[in-house]
């Protein structure tokens, strides 16, 4: 017989033990509403049971140009404490570029309201990993990708890290989006913070 | 670090912000309000160093690479070139 799982009339689960012991929950969603809101935070303490901290978005911005970065600050710290790398392509060109002693950690890139289409989102992913600990300073890694236009060049994929490098050692609590040059979100932007055990 | 004149409350960006309590009932955890000062003078950095940005002149990475050369590279990448 099979394994009947408790699922409330809406479609969602209700055991607690039971999404634990799936590996992974959805903490969180935030979907705002076009020219709304030009930052989106997710606030803890998050669960302990826990180890690992991932967010999974699509945004794009009303900034009038075709591209923009996406931005995550850590624990509201708006000193020179986040550190970051990436690399990533467009077109044919292989780019690296870094970060040093900003309030926020690059996570990826999205586009602007100068896009080509209507339709052009930037999406992405980044994870934390044990973001419980308190003796760490915490790092992260995520990939992103967007596409601006359908000319050569107008395509980007870059692979992106960083660490919290100064400052006292703390568990994460909160995560803070905005762009690089921070504007309203343009609706469906979507992130969405999973748990991971 | 450039003083900026904060907008009132009313016309400043909203911050979408989403409490994970676990305890908190679902429909009370997403609260949106204005940018507090330190937001606002965060974002009205942001913007004014992209309006910086905008106006440097644009060089594209292979013609920074040459510049970047000892002028004996210079000279064989011409030659190859030539």
């Amino acid at each position: 017989m099979p394994t009947a799982y408790p699922i409330a009339a809406d479609g969602t689960f209700v055991d607690t033990a039971f999404l634990n012991a799936l590996g992974s929950r959805n903490l969180g969603v935030v979907a705002p509403a076009s020219g709304t809101t030009a930052s989106v935070t997710f606030t803890g303490p998050f669960p302990s049971s826990y180890n690992h901290l991932m967010v999974v978005w699509k945004a794009r911005t009303a900034l009038a140009a075709a591209t923009d970065f996406l931005m995550c600050q850590v624990n509201n710290d708006t000193n020179s404490v986040h550190y970051w790398q990436e690399v990533h392509g467009t077109g044919a060109t292989a780019v690296s570029a870094e970060g040093l002693g900003q309030n926020a950690w690059r996570v990826g890139a999205i586009t602007g309201a100068s896009a080509a289409s209507g339709f052009d989102f930037g999406s992405g992913w980044l994870l934390i990993p044990n973001f419980r600990s308190t003796t760490l300073r915490h790092g992260f890694v995520g990939s992103s990708g967007e596409w601006s236009g359908t000319s050569t060049g107008n395509g980007f994929h870059g692979i992106f890290a960083g660490q919290i490098k100064l400052g006292v050692a703390a568990a994460v609590s909160i995560l803070k989006f905005t762009g690089l040059t921070p504007a309203n979100f343009t609706a469906p932007t979507t992130f969405t913070l999973y748990g991971l055990t | 670090m450039a003083r900026h004149k904060l907008p009132p409350l009313a016309e400043r960006p909203i911050a979408a912000v989403y409490d994970c309590d676990p305890d908190k009932p679902e429909e009370e955890r997403l609260v949106h309000r204005p940018f507090n000062d330190e937001e606002m003078v965060d974002y009205l950095e942001r913007h004014a160093a992209a309006e910086r940005l905008a106006k440097e002149p644009v060089v594209h990475p292979l013609v920074a690479q040459v510049a970047g050369l000892s002028d004996e590279d210079k000279a064989a990448l011409k030659e190859a070139l030539a």
